[in-house]
């Protein structure tokens, strides 16, 4: 009893600390180390959703628009143009137009600005408009880059698309 | 003794039985963010390996607008590539590398109608081939998968 005592008295060895120590320093180091890579998964993760989200949203209104054009307006489309790309689609009294103005890609209903299609996060970096005339149409092609950032992270993507326009068939 | 045992703390294997469920779960909710991450690189991969399907399709139909003679033409059941470039679309036997990572290929296969007209099986009793449809079928591979959509293009200029 009176050695147990003095023995839970004694505190703790060098060696106890030091491995206790260790076990400490090394449980630190590889939490932050966790937290750091989890953090940067998370910002990744972040990323594509976003240019998920603005590559297929943009990409399935022009199909959409395409489909519903009666025909191609040529005058205010620009073709093979992937800084200033262009399309402008005619629906009977209504035209649409898709424009990369700077960074951003704008949608424009017979003049009004509707703003740009992407998320803040995300910015245009190419819009490019190719054209194929058939006997009874008109094949558009279009290639859309997008890049996104969170913080410090960038990344790229690029989507293609087309549709036939049938004109007045 | 009980009491003197409570007061001696934490045992050396006691910490180490902590530490280790600590670590696990960490490890474990290291592991799923990865796996939400590889995920969601997967979905973009493969929504541009869609969209390049689809993208064949309208092509192909495209081609057959023009001219129905250049599917017609096509022999079944054989691998096509389409050639592409900023004004010209068409079909040819070198294969389509697109952006260096996406391969995409179609075959042409023969239609098969019944009495009724229905489409059936070339095995179905009384199938017949018809001649103004061919199926395709778009394949679209990137390094993890591929992608393949079916759709049947007929001759709308007979109409």
């Amino acid at each position: 009893m009176n050695s147990t005592h003095t023995l839970s008295k004694r505190g703790f060895t060098l060696i106890e600390m030091t491995v206790y120590l260790g076990i400490l320093f090394f449980v630190s180091t590889a939490s932050v180390a966790l937290l750091l890579s989890l953090n940067g998964l998370i910002g990744q993760y972040r990323i594509e959703t976003a240019l998920y989200r603005s590559s297929t949203n943009v990409l399935e209104q022009i199909i959409v628009e395409l489909r519903r054009a009666n025909q191609l307006d040529v005058v205010n489309t620009t073709v093979n143009n992937p800084t200033s790309g262009q399309l402008a689609l005619v629906n009977g009294t209504t035209t649409t137009k898709f424009a990369k103005v700077g960074n951003e890609l704008q949608m424009t209903i017979n003049g009004v600005n509707k703003g740009d299609m992407t998320d803040d996060t995300t910015i245009v970096t190419g819009f490019t408009v190719y054209r194929y005339d058939t006997a009874v149409g008109t094949l558009i092609r279009v290639r859309l880059k997008l890049s996104a950032t969170i913080g410090s992270v960038t990344k790229d993507t690029d989507l293609y698309g087309a549709a036939i326009i049938r004109g007045a068939l | 003794m009980n009491k003197n045992h409570s007061r001696s703390g934490v045992t050396l294997v006691e910490v180490l039985i902590g530490l280790s469920i600590i670590t696990t779960t960490l490890v474990a909710i290291g592991l799923a963010v990865n796996s939400y991450v590889d995920a969601r690189t997967a979905l973009l991969r493969s929504t541009k390996t869609a969209y390049l399907a689809e993208e064949g399709y309208e092509i192909l139909r495209a081609l057959r607008d023009d001219n129905w003679n250049t599917i017609d033409a096509l022999p079944v059941d054989t691998v096509r590539y389409l050639t592409v470039s900023t004004t010209t679309i068409g079909v040819t036997n070198s294969p389509e590398i697109i952006d260096s990572i996406y391969r995409r290929s179609f075959i042409v296969r023969s239609v098969y109608r019944d009495v009724n007209d229905d489409i059936v099986s070339g095995s179905a009793p009384g199938a017949v081939i018809d001649d103004g449809s061919r199926k395709i079928e778009m394949s679209v591979s990137n390094s993890k998968a591929t992608t393949t959509l079916e759709a049947i293009l007929a001759n709308v200029h007979a109409i």
